[in-house]
């Protein structure tokens, strides 16, 4: 078109130079010359920001117009570039809310990189939150969740975690494994090693479930430099404190199941296992480094008490959920140790022995459970009361800050994984809720000025979000369209949940049960059932499933990492699991300050 | 008033029985077979049900059942698999639902016992044995109940539409104390896991067994469901 043009325009000059040999008056008397502008839009081809091509030519037909082949001559004069478009032009946009939020958003994180600390060691405190299981889709439901709880449609709410301002992704993928476990991940979270699927505290040259191949291979972790620069530290889970994303800041063992001397294999006597590595921190890592003198973990909360207690009635406590709750056959009681150790500690159990603890306190250790401690929405059953991991947080941070050296807090939500695994995503979101509100008693009662806390998953489940649900609608519930009142129905003519798992146990329908695991008693549903008369918001409904298992399993794509505070600022892009070790390390100085005891 | 005095003179004969029987009724083991009629075709079982104070277990072919019955009130199931000597913990839960302690120590639910009638009364002792009878839903339950011991003597539950019957007959019964606390050491001594953790045990060539091919379900003790529903025996379906 373009070319054609030019064409046109080389041809009219010449008529135009045979034109001026003739007499003008003739020419004023017989023919009219006509100029026409005509105005080009904005975005075509010949002028991308518009303007006017002026043809000129006589009528010769006298018809008072311009035709097309009376043109003689053409000019095009395109517009200069706009620079800015006007307060009418933009109105469209700044008047809208997703607009000006945005923009808000976008001075915030301006404002927060001129203030990015990139100075090492600026962090007195390092808190490290892990949501065992807790996947991107997790986070995306629970956040849905959360605000519909509140009365809100729910996408557009924020977790405390959602508000920090550095995030990334971690490939959670262990040394062996493509779909990891905690044991690998928390290894790599708190040592900055990659290491074998099911195998705590130790690298990739263990041979699993063989303890002669421990010794040489063991890692040092965050909690233990931070012990060891003379910091606080703390540990918090809702699991067994045994079990192995905690374990895996204390404990160095060839399996994460040997939790105490009964779960260990014949012939592995010359380890420790691990409730007595927790019990003997202090000795073993002063035994480990010469002439280092530290204090043991100050405060550890979470269950598994059964793993501590010998198995004999009379170490009963008041909680117990089996006829003899100690699982120990060494005649072992390492809560009595561990009072010994620390005669001025405060050993709890229950809801009642945690509201006594002070905030002067030094020592603290609660086992509130035999086994993990409850899910949050099954906590009111719990026989004893146990306190939620919100309250065990901001308790932690209170006798931590009594170290005015500053701490290293690891907590995890242990049972948002438990509650996938069971394929029950009404627990899966209430913990990560709980989760979430842990995270918000730290934001609030640290100075983010010298605390760096990390938020992260030790990796994901194959749990979804699908089919086309309307904005707001339930997020536990069926699939209902996008202007539709009726649940949309799949190609079976039967309706579909918009959260399911990919594998697991499948469909149960339990009521108001809030105990996910209560799903035992059936064997896995294969095939869809007819959700039609079913609530499938209850606490005891449980997802459908497609490949049927007795347990859903993890999955292995990326989780979210989250973070704020000096350091906080490395959080970002695409890292392997085990660069986090390396964030805290640089933001806290924590090798660095090891060694400098080390030397002295 | 009527009625309670009527409570009271059954007490007062129980009472007097009841010093002619010292059976253990808390620490016994007792042997049943589980008898399954379709029209024509019959099949059969055996199940074992053992009570050592508060701990009771249905020991069936494959797997044992075993539930402890806490001071709360509450009920904690353990699942032994016989053959691998491995264990699956479940959480405790309250009772409710099936989760009645009779309808575990006793095969039979007393809420099921209640809604039924007594229709006689035989022998003294140990010995003595009441006769219960109901017909709800199409099914028809009649019971034998050994009043001193707890235990079922025959218990069969025929639905003539479907023309089944399942039919639990007791063979007989040891109150072999050593012998008792010596198989619940046994089961005790067996690994366990909690359910919670087999997701995390992949590794584990037992439990990766559970993950791939699901729980085997057990059907031997389909007899304590509640109200009187459709109660299963021993097959599944
Ligand atoms: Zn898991």
């Amino acid at each position: 078109m373009a070319a054609n043009m030019k064409k046109l325009t080389v041809l009219s000059l010449a008529v135009m130079v045979a034109l001026a040999g003739c007499s003008s008056d003739d020419d004023k008397s017989d023919n009219n010359i006509i100029a026409l502008d005509n105005v080009i839009a904005v975005g075509s081809a010949q002028c991308i920001n518009g303007g006017v091509e002026t043809q000129v030519g006589v009528d010769t037909n006298e018809n008072g117009v311009l035709d097309s082949d009376e043109v003689n001559s053409s000019n095009l004069v395109c517009n200069a570039p706009a620079t800015s478009l006007t307060t009418e032009q933009l109105a469209n946009l700044t008047g809208n809310a997703w607009y000006s939020d945005a923009q808000t958003k976008l001075t915030a994180t301006q404002q927060a990189n001129t203030e990015v600390v990139t100075e090492s060691g600026k962090a007195k405190n390092v808190i490290l939150f892990v949501g065992d299981g807790m996947g991107i889709s997790t986070v995306t439901a629970a956040r849905i969740l959360a605000g519909q709880l509140e009365g809100g449609m729910g996408e557009d709410y924020q977790l405390s975690f959602e508000t920090m301002p550095y995030s990334g992704f971690v490939k959670t993928y262990n040394v062996d494994a493509q779909t990891p476990d905690s044991a690998g991940t928390m290894t790599a979270m708190v040592s900055g090693v990659k290491t074998d699927v099911g195998v705590i505290g130790v690298d990739e040259d263990i041979e699993r479930g063989i303890c002669s191949t421990v010794t040489g291979n063991e890692l040092v972790t965050s909690l233990e430099l931070a012990e060891i620069a003379g910091k606080a530290t703390g540990l918090i889970s809702t699991a067994r404190i045994t079990h192995a994303t905690p374990a895996a800041t204390y404990a160095k063992s060839a399996g994460r199941n040997w939790e105490d001397n009964s779960d260990m294999p014949a012939g592995s006597d010359a380890c420790e296992d691990i409730a007595s590595q927790l019990v003997n921190f202090e000795a073993n890592l002063e035994a480990r480094f010469a002439g280092i003198d530290v204090d043991g973990i100050d405060v550890v909360m979470g269950g598994g008490r059964r793993h501590f207690l010998p198995k004999d009635a009379a170490a009963n406590s008041s909680d117990a959920i089996s006829t003899v709750e100690g699982d120990r056959t060494d005649g072992r009681n390492l809560v009595t140790e561990w009072q010994a150790t620390y005669p001025n500690g405060n050993y709890v159990m229950d809801q009642t022995g945690f509201d006594a603890i002070s905030d002067d306190a030094t020592k603290v250790f609660g086992l509130f459970n035999e086994s993990h401690m409850q899910y949050e929405a099954d906590r009111a059953n719990d026989v004893a009361g146990e306190p939620s991991l919100s309250q065990m947080t901001e308790k932690a941070i209170k006798v931590l800050n009594n170290n005015d050296k500053g701490f290293f807090l690891s907590v995890e939500a242990g049972r948002i994984d438990h509650a996938h695994h069971a394929g029950n995503a009404y627990n899966a979101l209430n913990d990560t809720i709980e989760f979430a509100k842990a995270v918000k008693a730290a934001m609030d009662s640290t100075n983010p000025e010298e605390t760096l806390i990390v938020v992260t998953a030790d990796h994901s489940h194959v749990f979804t979000i699908a089919g086309y649900p309307k904005r707001g609608n339930p997020i536990l519930g069926k699939v209902v369209a996008v202007g539709a009142t009726e649940p949309s129905l799949a190609a079976d003519d039967m309706p579909y949940t918009t959260v399911g798992y990919t594998n697991g146990g499948g469909f149960r329908n339990l009521g108001s049960e809030t105990d996910a695991d209560a799903g035992y008693a059936f064997a896995p549903v294969t095939g869809r059932v007819d959700l039609t008369n079913v609530d499938t918001t209850t606490p005891g409904f449980h997802q459908e499933s497609l490949v049927p298992l007795s347990s859903e399993t993890h999955a292995g794509e990326d989780v979210g990492v989250y973070a704020m505070g000096p350091g906080a600022h490395l959080v970002t892009g695409t890292n392997e699991q085990s660069f986090l070790f390396h964030v805290m390390d640089f933001a806290a100085d924590l090798v660095k300050t090891a060694d400098e005891k080390l030397a002295q | 008033m009527k009625k309670a005095l009527l409570i009271i003179a059954t007490l007062v004969s129980t009472s007097s029985f009841a010093s002619q029987c010292d059976i253990d009724a808390k620490h016994l083991k007792a042997n049943y077979k589980i008898t399954n009629s379709h029209k024509a075709q019959q099949s059969s079982e055996s199940l074992t049900l053992w009570r050592n104070d508060q701990q009771v277990a249905h020991q069936s072919e494959v797997i044992t059942e075993l539930w402890q019955h806490l001071a709360n009130n509450q009920i904690r199931p353990i699942r032994y698999f016989n053959a691998q000597q491995r264990g699956i913990e479940y959480q405790p839960s309250e009772v409710r639902g099936v989760q009645n302690w009779s309808a575990k120590s006793q095969l039979v639910d007393n809420h099921l016992i209640k809604k039924m009638t007594l229709t006689k009364t035989q022998g003294t002792g140990c010995d003595e044995v009441k006769n219960y009878t109901l017909s709800e839903n199409g099914n028809d339950f009649n019971l034998a109940f050994y009043t001193h011991s707890k235990l079922v003597k025959t218990f069969s539950i025929s639905n003539k539409k479907s023309q089944t019957t399942t039919l639990l007959s007791l063979n007989n019964v040891s109150t072999d104390e050593p012998l008792i606390s010596a198989q619940f050491a046994q089961w005790d001594r067996f690994q366990t896991t909690d359910y919670a953790d087999i997701g995390d045990n992949e590794g584990d060539p037992f439990l990766a067994k559970m993950i791939n091919l699901g729980f085997i379900e057990h059907g031997a003790t389909g007899f304590y469901k509640q109200q009187g529903e459709v109660i299963q025996g021993g097959h599944h379906h």
